[in-house]
């Protein structure tokens, strides 16, 4: 191993390779910064320009930029609510209300902070128990894939916090909207009504930037006065305290080992990816905490567990990837297509066949991990001038940068009309306080249910499968515990306030 | 689990009260008033019922137990229902709001439309925009967007005046340049503009 490593770093202490990912970094940060940039087309947008590198050093800058992207994700997180990125969702949750309490310093150094450790924890899983785990994600059925998402649909309901109802039925209407254009399976048409626009489906980034920057943008348009005096989004002094910053994310060791882990989990089961872990690692932190109350407010607590959960996920990703060639995320699948490109196969014969490929990445990811931390703590005061920027500017700049980002994917203008009236439903379901954070969950767990329950029941009609497999049972366990126990807080939490009235 | 006790009512009251007029205590909004919660939650039912009809005409398998309409089924099925318990939770809160009489109640809709008048207005913009995407191209309508709508929002003063123009020319033909000349990527040129 220790020899692997020497090779590895040897290939990636490289001038060239260390100037291309932090270019990579930067331009990662960036993207990710921009509602509208996902992740995954920052890393598609990146594939042609490496190209003409060598393999290593394509794949490191790629790696760069991904780790990069998942820190860029939480600046627009905290300081506009807006997700950069679906990774960022739960860091809106806290890092927001933080920045808007006059922290937007502290909100992304704890962030910055929470996704380094969450990257070098996940790293040194991914090092050590790569085996172990991907054996694990890959015995995994369409019966548990289904118990799985069933799971999740539950956490919802442990997110909205008011009303479950509420929670459920945005969580639906994404797993609806989700159905709209071909089906999976047979390729019939389904609710397009013959209208161009919907026969290829809602694509997810037009449903993302809708939802989220869409109708938040809206939303800070509300009040004349203040957008007239062209206050700034967040306000308050800034104030930047490295060391704090550090000492505020090490001083929550449990919460970033058990974030980082859950990111490595969900990141190794092919299909779950940043977007859950965000969501679940916040989750399980809120229920693990004393103050479950607190979460939501602008604590550190919440913006450590999501951030480290995401940032987890790279490493976890690429478990199933080195170890049997499946992508953990659609970022592992653009990182499979650019190995492709340079004749590298990818599959369980990856480890035996380029050992110093697969080594380098493990370096790649340390190593990216510190410049991430370098660049990111060294550039946040131009990250924070965003604060500055008044609502007139802010509002119809990021507004057509999130037509660029929709229209950037396909090249297609009907998506961006998607755009449109997807924002419009997202500022109305807001309006109704419907939370929209399990709408978005919902169009991305939608496909994987309606595909594995299909496939469970294609393999075998028999329905009793999902109770009588042990992990889909156990998955199911964990959804009506879930469920009870959230029954049973709201119950406390409405019994207090009457008695307390 | 249940929402918001009788805050519609009260919020309603308040909007009944001030006649519109007093913003700092108005904007009872969507989600405080059980009447429009109702109304909205009886309008999606109607919606849902009739997507659910529609996915009963979609094929069978015989390849496989489920056909293609029996996911989104259930999803508007499980959706329907929690409609329906929204709205018996609303109607609680419904009632009370009933008493305020028809002529409040437009009253408080215009003042919520009223306030939001920046909201649409911005909205509609936005859509214009995109409609002239096409036609004009991304260059020319993003730079008539950008600067329309931060002059619209912003302080009418020369300095931000300007400060808009620059901006909106950065990402409207500095973008399209940035994307076309070193990601190779195309934003529409624009329809009219085309040999």
């Amino acid at each position: 191993m220790f020899e692997g490593f020497g090779v590895g770093l040897g290939e990636i202490l490289q001038i060239g390779t260390l100037i291309t990912m932090a270019v990579g970094i930067v331009l990662g940060i960036i993207a990710g910064s921009i509602p509208g940039f996902t992740i995954t087309m920052a890393i598609v947008l990146t594939l042609p320009l490496t190209f003409h590198m060598p393999p290593i050093q394509g794949i490191a800058t790629m790696l760069a930029v991904y780790i990069g992207g998942l820190t860029g994700g939480m600046i627009s997180a905290a300081l506009l609510g807006i997700p950069g990125t679906p990774s960022s969702v739960a860091t809106t949750f806290d890092a927001y209300p933080m920045s808007r309490n006059g922290e937007p310093g502290r909100a992304m150094g704890i962030g910055i902070f929470a996704s380094f450790f969450g990257t070098i924890l996940s790293t040194i899983v991914l090092v050590l128990a790569a085996p172990q785990l991907a054996l694990v994600a890959v015995r995994l059925g369409p019966w548990e894939y289904f118990s799985l998402i069933v799971f999740a649909m539950t956490i919802i309901a442990s997110l909205v916090g008011s009303s479950m109802i509420r929670g459920l039925t945005a969580g639906l209407i994404g797993m609806f909207l989700a159905t709209i254009g071909s089906d999976p399976i047979m390729g019939v048409q389904r609710f397009s009504f013959d209208l161009r626009m919907l026969s290829a489906g809602l694509p997810f980034l037009a449903v993302l930037i809708g939802v989220f920057a869409v109708s938040q943008l809206l939303t800070e348009v509300e009040d004349l006065r203040k957008v007239r005096q062209g206050g700034a989004l967040i306000s308050g002094k800034i104030v930047f305290q490295p060391l704090r910053f550090m000492m505020e994310a090490v001083r929550r060791p449990v919460n970033l080992l058990r974030s980082s882990l859950i990111g490595v989990f969900i990141g190794a089961v092919p299909g779950a990816g940043g977007s859950i872990a965000n969501l679940l690692a916040y989750d399980q932190a809120r229920r693990a905490s004393k103050t479950p109350e607190k979460f939501g407010t602008g604590i550190p607590e919440g913006v450590v567990a999501s951030e480290s959960g995401n940032s987890a996920t790279a490493s976890g990703g690429l478990i199933p990837l080195i170890a049997l060639g499946i992508p953990g995320s659609a970022v592992d699948a653009v990182l499979i297509a650019a190995l492709m490109v340079h004749g590298i196969s990818v599959g369980p014969r990856l480890v035996l066949d380029n050992p110093d490929l697969v080594y380098a990445m493990f370096v790649a990811m340390f190593i990216g991990a510190f410049m991430m931390l370098v660049i990111a703590m060294s550039t946040m005061r131009y990250f924070l001038m965003v604060t500055d920027i008044p609502k007139h500017i802010i509002v119809p700049l990021v507004l057509v940068f999130c037509v660029v980002g929709v229209f950037a994917l396909n090249n297609r203008l009907t998506d961006v009309y998607l755009l449109f009236f997807v924002g419009g439903l997202g500022y109305l379901l807001r309006k109704m306080d419907y939370p929209l954070a399990p709408l978005v969950l919902g169009v991305i767990l939608g496909p994987i249910a309606e595909t594995n329950l299909r496939r469970a029941l294609m393999t075998d009609a028999d329905w009793t499968l999902f109770l009588t497999r042990p992990i889909s049972l156990g998955f199911l366990v964990l959804a009506v515990v879930s469920v009870v126990v959230f029954l049973r807080h709201r119950y406390r939490y409405a019994a207090a306030e009457t008695s307390g009235s | 689990m249940s929402d918001s006790g009788d805050s519609g009512a009260r919020a309603s009251e308040a909007g009944a009260r001030d006649g519109g007029n007093g913003r700092e205590n108005a904007s009872p909004g969507a989600k405080d008033s059980g009447l429009l919660q109702f109304l909205l939650n009886l309008a999606m039912l109607v919606v849902f019922a009739a997507l659910f009809v529609a996915a009963g005409a979609l094929p069978d398998s015989r390849w496989e137990p489920l056909g293609s309409g029996t996911f989104p089924r259930g999803v508007l099925a499980f959706l329907m229902l929690l409609n329906l318990i929204s709205m018996a939770q609303a109607a609680r809160q419904a009632l009370p709001e009933l008493r305020i009489g028809f002529s409040r109640m437009v009253e408080i809709a215009l003042t919520t439309v009223s306030e939001a008048r920046l909201v649409i207005a911005v909205f509609l913009t936005f859509g214009l925009y995109l409609l002239a995407l096409g036609p004009l191209g991304f260059g020319i309508s993003t730079f008539i967007f950008a600067s329309a709508v931060q002059i619209f929002l912003g302080p009418k003063t020369v300095k931000s005046i300007v400060v808009a123009l620059i901006l909106a020319a950065a990402v409207s033909f500095g973008l399209q340049y940035v994307f076309a000349s070193v990601l190779n990527v195309f934003l529409p040129r624009g329809t009219l503009f085309q040999v």
